[in-house]
């Protein structure tokens, strides 16, 4: 079957597919920032924290993604959790690891500075604290999403449908259209969403560099 | 307005240590300067943040005016007191105007009152207008501590404490900004604390210089009297072997010149002009008196007299 042929036939397939690609890819990202900034606020308030929390992140980051997903089918049963719960894992150590470097990089005279004007501690975090985090943390979050776009493809080996499913078919069926097209958009995907973080990142960071 | 600052047998105690101040009593007359000198861990620097309260005492009391500060509400004691540190202090993702604009932003001034008073202070501390919109990272050193300067100063605090202000500053922008500093003051009137390690600051600056030993006050006085008599070795040593010359540039020919008429020929030198300029003049003439513009006469001999005073 040629490109277009392909195209005409199972468009509605790699719309639904990228379309459920850029969903699981949401859920996964989200969640990681959430746990990535929590987690690294904790540790960077009780420093006891990160002696218990970084290691346990780190073994799991170490893990190959395959693995993760092979470990979670008897824990968490073949679908959408069993898919998700393990990469957004993956997500959270550089969001993690930038929120707590990011608070560590704060002239610790700038915060004394605020409090010797008056400033209460809310107004320290949100006007100080945050602006000065931020581009920061953005960088974290980019490398987790770059990371999690292409991951996502391996959720096909547990049925999960995303753009990983076309490139199985491809590789199944010895047929190039599939994937080609599958792992095509997903590259193009990684390099859009790396494209938007990197300019919102530049945003954030404007006025400090 | 300017409010005097008291410190009734003030002792700081962390654990473990000897007291980092010990049981000091020292006042800061309302609308002067006070330069507290020292070497590093003297306590020169937790004397300071007593009065803001970063660092609480553990005994005795701190007076601003009247009112013992520690039954004053934290965050209305530190709107009525200006804090300059070494220019890591203004914030970076903040341009010059929103640096300016936080403590009357806290203190809820309107917008127009804020820029009104944001280009007051731009000009008191001789920036340009062009300035308000910089961020930090794109001013110079000298500019940076003038934006903290003008900070500190923008709700017209009757009282300023400076951490070692110009410690990052090369020499040369350094003296000017002191001399700019003295000039601000001689128009706003606060009073004003300034932290330093170098004696040649404390003496530029300071209406009174206060040196500390390992938390204890030593000496106490105006410049000139602690430059004519070092209470001992250790003030002496704070002040160098330059001591003569820094006396003598710290007075004016004004202070100990004569009335008699100068003999014919004599270098003039003007009033305002310092000893040590005049001392310079006598050396490179090789005169021992020197007229002084406008009526009058300096001889060596006055010079001497000024140093032991």
């Amino acid at each position: 079957m040629s490109f277009t042929e392909y195209v005409e036939v199972f468009g509605d397939n790699i719309l639904y597919l990228l379309e459920q690609h850029v969903i699981l890819f949401a859920i996964a990202l989200a969640a990681a920032i959430v746990i990535g900034v929590a987690l690294g606020t904790l540790v960077h308030r009780f420093k006891g924290l990160g002696t218990l929390i970084v290691p346990v992140v780190n073994v799991l980051q170490a893990c190959p993604e395959i693995v993760l997903l092979a470990l979670s089918i008897p824990l968490l049963g073949i679908g959408i959790s069993g898919a998700l719960i393990p990469l957004f894992v993956k997500g959270v150590l550089p969001i993690l690891r930038n929120t707590t470097s990011g608070f560590a990089s704060i002239d610790p005279r700038m915060l004394e500075a605020a409090r010797g004007m008056g400033m209460s501690p809310a107004q320290i975090l949100l006007r100080v604290e945050v602006p000065a985090v931020l581009p920061i943390v953005i960088a974290g979050v980019r490398i987790s999403a770059v990371m999690l776009v292409s991951v996502l493809t391996l959720t096909a080996y547990i049925g999960v449908d995303s753009l990983g499913t076309l490139i199985l078919q491809g590789i199944s069926r010895m047929d190039t259209t599939p994937l080609i097209i599958g792992s095509g958009l997903t590259a193009l995907l990684a390099v859009t969403v790396n494209y938007l973080l990197f300019g919102l990142e530049r945003l954030a960071s404007r006025r400090v560099s | 307005m300017a409010l005097q600052v008291e410190f009734r047998d003030v002792t700081k105690e962390f654990p473990g240590t000897p007291p980092a101040v010990d049981r000091l009593s020292l006042t800061i007359e309302a609308g002067s300067i006070l330069a507290l000198v020292g070497p590093s861990g003297c306590g020169k620097t937790t004397t300071m943040k007593m009065i803001n309260r970063l660092i609480e005492p553990s005994s005795g009391e701190i007076y601003l005016g009247d009112a013992p500060i520690s039954h004053m509400p934290l965050k209305e004691l530190r709107r009525m007191i200006g804090y300059v540190i070494q220019y890591v202090g203004l914030f970076p993702h903040m341009s010059v105007a929103e640096n300016i604009a936080i403590v009357p932003k806290l203190l809820g001034w309107n917008k127009a009152r804020i820029d009104a008073r944001i280009d007051e202070l731009l000009a008191l501390v001789g920036l340009p207008p062009e300035h308000r919109a910089r961020y930090p990272r794109s001013l110079s050193g000298g500019q940076q501590q003038r934006v903290g300067v003008a900070r500190a100063l923008a709700a017209d605090p009757p009282v300023l404490l400076m951490d070692e202000p110009f410690g990052a500053l090369d020499p040369i922008t350094r003296v000017r900004i002191q001399d700019e500093l003295l000039a601000i003051q001689s128009k706003v009137r606060k009073t004003i604390v300034i932290v330093t390690h170098d004696m040649d600051e404390a003496i530029r600056l300071g209406d009174k210089v206060a040196v500390l030993r390992a938390g204890r006050l030593v000496q106490h006085e105006p410049p000139v009297d602690i430059l004519r008599h070092p209470k001992d070795a250790f003030v002496a040593e704070l002040i160098g072997h330059d001591r003569l010359v820094k006396l003598l540039s710290t007075l004016p020919v004004a202070s100990v010149m004569s009335e008699d008429a100068a003999p014919g020929e004599a270098p003039a030198v003007g009033r305002e002009a310092t000893l040590e300029t005049a001392f310079l003049r006598m050396l490179d003439t090789g005169r021992d008196a020197l007229a002084v513009e406008g009526g009058g006469s300096l001889h060596i001999r006055d010079l001497l007299r000024a140093s032991i005073g």
